[in-house]
């Protein structure tokens, strides 16, 4: 297999008193490959994709050890003017709300000329015909006008599109999408993941999309990586993660999926709430909201080890699920 | 353009405000008990004089039509004559104008010297040792009276070091500039410890704001973000908050004057008071709120002109 | 049954709540105390002792008419004192019950006030409060009058923006629902909830006010002379600067002080209640 585009490696992050936030994070992309990285709120996907891009929300944050090769470079051994080099040029980031995204007092045409003017040197004229053209590669229509327009004056959908744009002006071989489209109208999101599937498709670039929509992960991703509780539970090609889940938690998620229930009956859902990093529990980190957990469950943390070909699982119960191969019952939840 | 089209037609809005500030302004001095007639031309007036004023003001009118006279006479520029120096009031304005607007716009340009680093210092080390040393010191600047700041600094740019001069305004225009510099720093300290703190505030929002997390995803740097997305943003504010304090400064400047003897309107209007010239405090009161009325309408203005998203 | 409807409280008193309120504890110690601890009498002369600098019998000097400047300062935060919080406490009253009314009946009423506000705005603050003055005639008196007159607007805004607020909220329209008078709503559910940030305001608002009568004083259209009030005493003393520069030093001194002590005291408030500004 040709080397990766980007190679998490355990990668941790703790708060300042030491609290971890992340741990063991570890995945790997392909170049034109779209991993699914899913979770509840506050598992620890939008943390992890920071971290790579060493962007951690405030300073009492911490990476404290991990690995993070990116088109062979370490990220983490950078100094921070490399690594602004590398963002917005060879790896970018697009956001959930792209309204609070965008600075509202500058124009569209002009925030994506600045980048262009930032990082590839481009002269002011040569940048804003680019951006104009950015915006009409995106699917906007009249790009020469719109340019000049600002954030609040586009659609929501627009908006995200112009986002898009932005962050696609310098050309990256990488973008992370945080919830892209939970924002959006159910309309415009088939339009905003079909335009980053022709940009895969197109330009090869490769994409880490962070949702909690399983449906959404069917239908894009090539690979899925479960979190859960800042750790990450399970990993491995759609196709098996989503017939054959190793790991409770995510056929526990598959069970919640409105598209799985049988129409008239409750919608299923996990009980409890995800732990936080002050009270996380002894043990596997799921075992309280676990209907399959046994004492060894609740006494030392499983490791991811390998099930299949390239599924990983981290859960004590995993090889006699993966040896049995039988679709058990995902009812574990209250229906 | 079409952002500025209501703009455009709230001279028409303000017309209530100044209509409401010339009732009261007429209100007040009505209520100063005694035969109006004295009260406006001094206890030393001749018959003929008082006649005069009598038909002129309609001073035995009722109090409604005796409005409307002084509304007449407000369009025609007649505000009455100042007892103390014997001219008509608006002249007398107009020549005292000069160094009241020196000092205003002197002070908020030393002002937003001063705070705009000293409030982007605070906000890129927040919680370090040099934010709450500004908080610290803008807090006590909020507590300085500006009598007593003027009085301070002329004592010891003036007595000790010799400087800058004592009081006075000067005759030319670089004399002008040196005899203003010590009573724009007073008032211009004192606006700069609320400056300071508000910029502050407002730029730290805009630090920890989505947009902000999203440029420097982008790759921008830290001077670029500070200069390009955090400063323009913390202007709405900032105007803002200057037009709220317009009236304070004003106020300020008024003390300021008497402090360093500016032959301003701020010490038109005490002298004003103290010899009972009535006209001329009227003059005076009508001439601050009108700039007030003003230099807020300015301040949308410039609102509009650098907020997009914002249509008045 | 009214709810809280601030931010938690964090169960440590900010640092600046406590250095606040322990500057105006000694401020109003000093006051209630002055007899007792002030050295000298602060109004009699003793023409033997004028302008003397700092010294061990007098630690601010004496001014030109012999008197000791430090017992002079300490009787003065008497007056002070007074100045700031009768100066805020009408204003408050006045304000408080013209917003709330405005707020909450609306209409035509709420309409009238706030083009009374409006046109009260435009007079720069001091100008006004002088104005007024000039007709009351100087004193202590005419300073309080003016300042109820001028300084309700503030409150008024800031209590009828309160209670815009509040009237929509939840547990009014439970209270109107359970058929509570529109009187008892106005007092006893939207006034405590609504009052938080202008209690907070108050304590900032007292700084304005003790400059603002210090100013007037310092004009000689305040508090006349030969009372001990540090605005009079700045503007004794100016014409000593260049002999005796004590004189108009610390009263000055003193105000900023009592002005600090303010400050602090609201940001603390401010911090501890979770009001922003």
């Amino acid at each position: 297999m040709s080397t990766p585009l980007l190679a998490v490696d355990n990668l941790a992050v703790v708060t300042a008193e030491n609290l971890p936030i992340i741990e063991d994070v570890t995945f790997s992309l392909g170049r034109g490959e779209v991993l699914g990285l899913v979770g509840e709120s506050g598992s620890g996907k939008s943390m992890s994709c920071r971290a790579l891009m060493r962007l951690l929300p405030s300073k009492s944050l911490q990476i404290a050890r991990g690995a993070v090769r990116f088109e062979g470079t370490e990220l983490l051994a950078l100094n921070e003017p490399q690594m602004r080099a590398i963002r917005g040029r060879r790896m970018g980031m697009i956001f959930q709300n792209p309204a609070s995204h965008l600075d509202p007092v500058m124009s569209i045409g002009q925030q994506i000329a600045e980048t262009l003017r930032v990082h590839r040197n481009a002269g002011r004229r040569a940048a804003w015909r680019e951006a104009i053209e950015m915006l009409r590669q995106v699917g906007i229509p009249d790009p020469e006008r719109r340019a000049r327009d600002y954030a609040h004056q586009f659609s929501g959908g627009m908006r995200q599109r112009a986002m898009i744009a932005l962050v696609l002006a310098c050309g990256p071989d990488l973008i992370i999408a945080d919830e892209p489209t939970t924002a959006l109208d159910v309309t415009v999101q088939a339009q905003i993941i079909r335009l980053l599937l022709d940009l895969r498709d197109q330009r090869g670039v490769s994409i880490i999309l962070i949702t909690h929509d399983l449906g959404l992960v069917a239908q894009t991703c090539d690979t899925v990586a479960v979190m859960y509780a800042g750790r990450i539970c399970e990993r491995g090609a759609k196709r098996d993660i989503l017939a054959t889940p190793l790991h409770p938690y995510t056929r526990d998620l598959i069970a919640c999926q409105p598209a799985t229930s049988r129409v008239g009956s409750l919608l299923p859902s996990i009980p409890g709430q995800p732990p936080l990093p002050t009270a996380y529990p002894a043990g596997c980190r799921f075992n309280p909201r676990c209907a399959k957990a046994t004492d060894i469950c609740r006494e030392i943390s499983p490791t991811l080890d390998a099930y299949r070909d390239t599924q990983v699982a981290a859960c004590h119960h995993a090889e006699k699920r993966a040896l049995n191969k039988l679709p058990e019952d995902a009812r574990t939840a209250t229906a | 353009m079409h952002r500025y089209r209501t703009l455009l037609l709230r001279p028409l809005q303000l017309l209530p405000v100044l209509i409401g500030i010339s009732i009261i302004t007429f209100v007040l001095v009505r209520s100063i008990p005694g035969d109006p007639a004295r009260v406006l031309l001094g206890t030393k007036s001749t018959p003929e004089a008082i006649a005069r004023i009598r038909a002129q003001f309609g001073l035995d009118e009722p109090l409604w039509l005796q409005y409307l006279y002084f509304v007449k006479n407000l369009l025609a520029g007649e505000m009455g004559t100042s007892i103390l120096y014997r001219t008509d009031v608006l002249p007398l304005i107009g020549e005292r104008l000069g160094p009241t607007v020196f000092l205003v716009l002197g002070s908020v340009v030393l002002a937003i010297a001063i705070a705009l680093p000293l409030a982007a210092l605070a906000a890129f080390r927040r919680g370090g040792i040099v934010d709450n040393a500004i908080r610290l010191i803008s807090t006590v600047g909020l507590g300085l009276p500006p009598f007593w700041l003027g009085i301070m600094l002329i004592i010891i740019f003036s007595v000790e070091f010799g400087l800058f001069p004592v009081s006075g305004y000067g005759d030319t225009a670089l004399e002008r500039l040196y005899h203003m510099v010590l009573p724009c720093f007073t008032v211009a300290l004192a606006l700069s410890a609320i400056l300071t703190r508000s910029l502050r505030a407002a730029m730290l929002a805009e630090l920890s704001a989505d947009y902000i997390v999203a440029a420097r995803a982008r790759g921008l740097s830290e001077s670029r973000i500070f200069w390009r997305h955090v400063l323009p943003n913390s202007l709405v504010p900032t105007i803002n908050l200057l037009a709220i304090n317009i009236g304070w400064l004003i106020g300020g400047s008024v003390v300021v004057e008497t402090v360093f003897s500016l032959p301003g309107m701020g010490q038109l209007l005490v002298r004003g008071i103290f010899t009972r010239d009535y006209v001329v405090v009227q003059g005076v009161a009508m001439a601050f709120a009108c700039a007030t009325v003003l230099i807020n309408f300015l301040a949308d203005i410039l609102t509009v002109a650098s907020d997009p998203r914002v249509a008045l | 049954m009214s709810q809280v409807a601030y931010g938690s409280s964090p169960r440590r008193l900010p640092a600046l709540l406590v250095v606040g309120a322990l500057v105006i504890a000694v401020a109003v110690l000093l006051a209630l105390l002055a007899p007792m601890i002030a050295p000298f009498d602060p109004i009699l002369h003793d023409t033997s002792n004028t302008l003397k600098p700092p010294s061990l019998a007098h630690p601010f000097g004496t001014d030109n008419f012999g008197r000791d400047v430090f017992s002079r300062v300490i009787w003065g935060t008497r007056i002070d004192l007074q100045l700031g919080l009768i100066g805020v406490i009408f204003p408050f009253l006045i304000g408080t019950a013209i917003g709330l009314t405005s707020g909450y009946v609306g209409g035509a009423l709420d309409s009238l006030f706030m083009r009374i506000v409006d046109i009260v705005l435009a007079f720069p603050f001091l100008v006004l409060l002088l104005a007024i003055m000039a007709i009351l005639g100087p004193g202590i008196g005419s300073f309080y009058i003016a300042m109820a007159l001028v300084g309700w607007v503030s409150y008024a805004r800031l209590l009828r923006s309160q209670t815009l607020i509040l009237k929509n909220s939840d547990f009014v329209t439970a209270a109107r629902s359970l058929g509570f008078s529109h009187g008892r709503v106005m007092f006893h559910h939207i006034l405590p909830n609504a009052l938080v940030p202008s209690i907070v305001f108050a304590m900032s608002d007292v700084v304005l006010v003790i400059l603002s009568g210090a100013a007037v004083s310092y004009l000689g259209l305040g508090v006349q002379p030969p009372t001990a009030e540090w605005g009079i005493m700045v503007a004794e003393g100016q014409n000593f600067i260049t002999t005796a520069w004590w004189i108009t030093t610390f009263p000055g001194l003193a105000i900023v002080a009592l002005a600090f002590g303010f400050s602090m005291l609201a940001d603390g408030m401010g911090e501890f209640l979770g009001v922003r500004e």
